[in-house]
């Protein structure tokens, strides 16, 4: 990295700055785009030129794909234009199947490339490594090499992102980028490289190539959402991982009550910490006129684990249920599946029926989760995340007949606000004992979290552990506080579904909105976790 | 939009933009600031007059420690400021040394050689030292010139905004309200009443015998750090090339087996410093022929207590006169009275040391509200050495 450019650093205020300058003061309008695209290519390379070959050679293939795929579509509408009177229906219909196949194959070949290259260098490592262990426990002496490899930065989102694009263009759903440089901006733009949001080709790429003017309004909501977004990351989460850090360092020195804490800590910090970044993204991206898609929409407030998930990484969320879940789900092998058991005895009861109803969305939910889980990391553990989120949205779906009967036996109404209270505290337990694998440094210390919870509880001695940990009473209090902060906001943009924060404030008095901008930017200059830090020790009276 | 609409909209928001920045400044000046007895100094400093000053000192703890101006004004007549701070680098010295060139003309830059003498170079890269030094300088060339050579890029803004860096200092209050309240009244009052003189009333009893009575013998030498003394050539260089009145000083301390070849250090460097045409008081090595007492004189292995900051006052002053033929600028009335109020402070503060030395209390005594405040129930009358 040359320098340090990540989105809480000055250094990456100032770019944005003087991107913004250069962009609203570009003369010609039909080329503003190209700034956007300089800005992206130089952030690119601030933080990881040596990965930079990475990303153009995703971006130069799928752009060539996506021509072929198209290409390919035209000639073949083309020549079925042209034969539309020679060729009878079965000709027209097999050639429509060949020509599916070919654009199908070809969709494969850049999936497998792009993928492939995120899976060689993303979890190449993990599957050596489990190789080794699972023929070493059968006895048999091999041993993959592991490599040293480094992941592009970003290498994820972009490559999530190309690939849906190619699926858009396999589909028909929009038309192939003919200008690779257009093509290399929607893949890098530099707001959502680090994390995303993953967004969709037809809901962004229009955006990224229109000439926006300075628009105030506009402006100032972007920076107000960047300033939120700072106010979760540096305020709440940078400062919570700094226990997250130490205890997942010395994972097995806590007790299940310190472990509790912990989890509890984790569930506030990844929120502040991913939807803080993604509001820096927005806020960045909305100055310059782009609306890129919100990835989260107060997901503890989730009444559902499938909920949940619908308001957690939305964009991912998106993308799998758009890219695999209903390919899966609608692939001829589940559905004849769910057939298959209607047509069996057990298919023929009400329950059978349902599940067979049912079957193929609900292993399309698991595969997904699995998915979700892999995605998270190379490890076990992510494996178990997903898979755990994967088998409770399997069951909610196959059991959801019984638990419908049983509120209805007990007559409570879905509208009473203690049932709805229920039900997030229930799907937010769910959701805690999913992060205790995200915490925990491998699966076997997931398990003995988890038991840990019922058998060692122990508060004097949890204090004592986490009293050696680098934060202070004063940070805790911050936490605290900032959790009741973004408590509040959630609670007021679930009161005013549709309204955003931002506009509600536009119609507060000058006074009120000068006050509540200025006590945000000064807790987060005062209370955020920034720069290299004031290490007293290194401060005291040396010498005296 | 309407033209009035647009300017409103443009004021609000210039509003908002300064009072932010406003706000930040504040705390960056005065609540969010490591203040210490190095930030009062080094700002006080700047907050004397132009061409006020006869002598500037510049240095480490062992200068600040060691040099009372107000003794020296009410002995020999002549205006005096410590441009020190505790372990100062090397780079920090040439940085100052600019500094006074770009604010001041003394007739005199004298220049204690605790910087150079180390045997390695970590003192260098040491961030606190650095901090120390450079977050209290203002805004010039040669803050920029350092931050631009030496300091790593992505910590080049916590030295121009050192709230990056000191933000998390809000944790340290209500413990720090009295350094707040030091810097508060120092910026309102205008100027620093000790000069940059700071001490500690303790005497120090040493559980090594000192070797000092035999260093006047000691011509031995050792070679410097390389990196330090290419620095210190650097250093010989600018002034040389700048037509500086430079002296070099090296003050006594409590010379032990484990600190003597800084004595051979210091010598060697004596001899670097006269072959380019300048002076070096090697003190250290006539600590027992100054006066000072190592019995008495020192409040820990390295510095001197007000008892012996007093004798090697009196005895460098006296030198920097005769030897160094300092002329001396007469001064305004205003500035006279000044400067009586720090002989004032500066005579309090010997008697406030050593009543505390007597009573066997141990205090730090600096530019402090703390300090300063007990001063009052002292006399400012001129010290008769014992």
């Amino acid at each position: 990295m040359l320098f340090n450019m990540t989105y809480t650093t000055l250094n990456f205020l100032f770019f944005v700055l003087a991107t913004m300058l250069v962009y609203f003061l570009f003369p010609v309008k039909k080329y503003k785009w190209t700034v956007l695209l300089a800005a992206s290519v130089f952030f690119y390379i601030v933080c990881g030129y040596k990965y930079a070959f990475y990303i153009l050679f995703t971006s130069l293939s799928t752009y060539l794909i996506a021509l072929w795929i198209e290409r390919v579509a035209d000639k073949s509408k083309k020549l079925l234009k042209e034969k539309k009177k020679e060729w009878d229906r079965d000709r027209k219909k097999n050639y429509k199947n060949k020509i599916k196949v070919q654009k199908r194959l070809i969709m494969t070949l850049a999936l497998l490339i792009n993928f492939g290259i995120l899976a060689f260098l993303k979890y190449y490592n993990f599957f050596a490594g489990s190789l080794n262990d699972v023929l070493g426990g059968f006895g048999i002496v091999f041993s993959a090499p592991t490599l040293n490899l480094v992941l592009p930065l970003g290498i994820s989102f972009y490559t999530f992102q190309s690939m849906g694009y190619i699926v858009d263009v396999y589909r028909e759903k929009t038309p192939a980028q003919r200008n690779p440089f257009k093509l290399l901006l929607f893949v890098s733009f530099f707001p959502q490289i680090i994390q995303g949001p993953i967004s969709i080709y037809d809901q962004l790429a229009h955006q990224l190539f229109e000439p926006h003017e300075f628009d105030f309004t506009r402006m100032k909501h972007g920076m107000e959402l960047i300033l939120w977004g700072f106010f979760k990351k540096l305020v709440i989460a940078d400062r919570a991982s700094v226990l997250i850090s130490a205890v997942e360092k010395d994972y097995a020195q806590y007790n299940g009550t310190a472990l509790t804490f912990t989890i509890l800590l984790y569930a506030l910090q990844l929120y502040a910490d991913f939807s803080g970044g993604i509001d820096i993204s927005r806020g960045v991206a909305q100055i310059f006129g782009i609306d890129m898609i919100d990835n989260f929409k107060r997901p503890y407030f989730s009444r559902s684990i499938n909920e949940y998930w619908r308001r957690w990484h939305i964009s991912l969320g998106g993308w799998l249920k758009n890219y695999l879940f209903y390919p899966v789900a609608m692939s001829n092998v589940f559905i004849n599946a769910g057939k298959k058991m209607k047509g069996t005895r057990f298919g023929k009861t009400a329950a059978g029926a349902h599940i067979a109803k049912v079957l193929p969305t609900s292993v399309a939910s698991l595969i997904v989760f699995l998915v979700v889980g892999i995605w998270h990391g190379a490890d076990w553990k992510y494996v178990a995340f997903g898979v755990w989120n994967g088998v409770i949205i399997m069951l909610s779906i196959i059991l959801q007949p019984l638990f419908d009967g049983a509120v209805d036996k007990l007559h409570i109404k879905r509208t009473n606000p203690f049932f709805i209270g229920f039900q997030i505290f229930r799907t937010l337990l769910v959701i805690l004992v999913g992060y205790v694998f995200d915490v925990a440094p491998s699966f076997a210390e997931g398990m003995r979290t988890l038991t840990e919870f019922f058998t060692a509880q122990n508060i004097p001695q949890a204090f004592e552990q986490l009293s050696k940990i680098p934060l202070i009473a004063h940070d805790y209090v911050v936490i605290a506080l900032g959790g009741v902060v973004i408590l509040i906001a959630s609670l007021i943009q679930e009161r005013h579904q549709d309204t955003d924060i931002r506009h509600m404030l536009d119609k507060k008095s000058f006074a009120t909105r000068f006050l509540l901008l200025y006590i945000g930017v000064m807790a987060v200059v005062i209370f955020g976790i920034y720069g290299s830090g004031y290490n007293a020790a290194d401060f005291v009276y040396m010498q005296f | 939009m309407k033209f009035q609409q647009y300017v409103t909209r443009t004021v609000k928001t210039a509003l908002f933009l300064l009072v932010v920045m406003v706000s930040c400044l504040v705390l960056q000046q005065y609540v969010l600031r490591n203040t210490d007895h190095n930030s009062l100094r080094v700002e006080g400093y700047y907050q004397e007059p132009i061409d006020s000053l006869d002598v500037v000192f510049i240095g480490a703890s062992d200068i600040y420690t060691s040099f009372m101006p107000g003794r020296a004004y009410e002995q020999q007549g002549f205006t005096s400021y410590l441009l020190a701070s505790e372990s100062i680098t090397s780079e920090g010295v040439k940085t100052a040394v600019k500094e006074i060139v770009r604010t001041q003309h003394p007739g005199l830059i004298v220049i204690e050689a605790n910087a150079f003498l180390y045997g390695d170079a970590d003192n260098e890269t040491n961030e606190a030292h650095v901090h120390k030094f450079f977050d209290n300088l203002p805004f010039s060339i040669n803050k920029l010139e350092y931050i631009q050579k030496h300091v790593p890029v992505d910590q080049r803004w916590e030295y121009l905004f050192p709230l990056i860096k000191y933000h998390g200092l809000w944790t340290e209050y209500p413990e720090r309200f009295h350094m707040m309240a030091s810097n508060l009244t120092l910026d309102m009052r205008g100027y620093n009443y000790l000069k940059g003189f700071r001490t500690t009333a303790e005497i120090y009893k040493g559980k090594t015998p000192s070797l000092n009575a035999k260093l006047p013998e000691e011509k031995g030498e050792l070679e410097l750090n390389p990196k330090l003394q290419a620095q210190l050539k650097n250093l010989l260089d600018y002034c040389k090339e700048q037509k500086l009145h430079v002296l070099f000083v090296r003050a006594p301390h409590y010379v032990t087996e484990e600190t003597y070849n800084r004595v051979k250090r210091s010598n060697k460097m004596a001899s670097i410093v006269r072959e380019y045409g300048y002076n070096y008081y090697a003190c250290e090595n006539e600590a027992v022929n100054i006066g000072i007492d190592d019995k008495r004189d020192f409040y820990n292995a390295d510095h001197m207590n007000v008892y012996g900051a007093l004798k090697f006052t009196d005895y460098l002053a006296e030198k920097i006169i005769k030897e160094e033929e300092l002329k001396i600028d007469p001064l305004k009335a205003g500035a006279t009275e000044d400067w009586r109020e720090v002989v004032t402070s500066t005579n309090q503060l010997y008697r406030y040391c050593d009543d505390l030395m007597t009573k066997g209390d141990v205090k730090g005594a600096q530019e402090d509200v703390l300090t300063l405040a007990s001063l009052g129930n002292y006399s400012g009358a001129t010290i008769e050495r014992k």
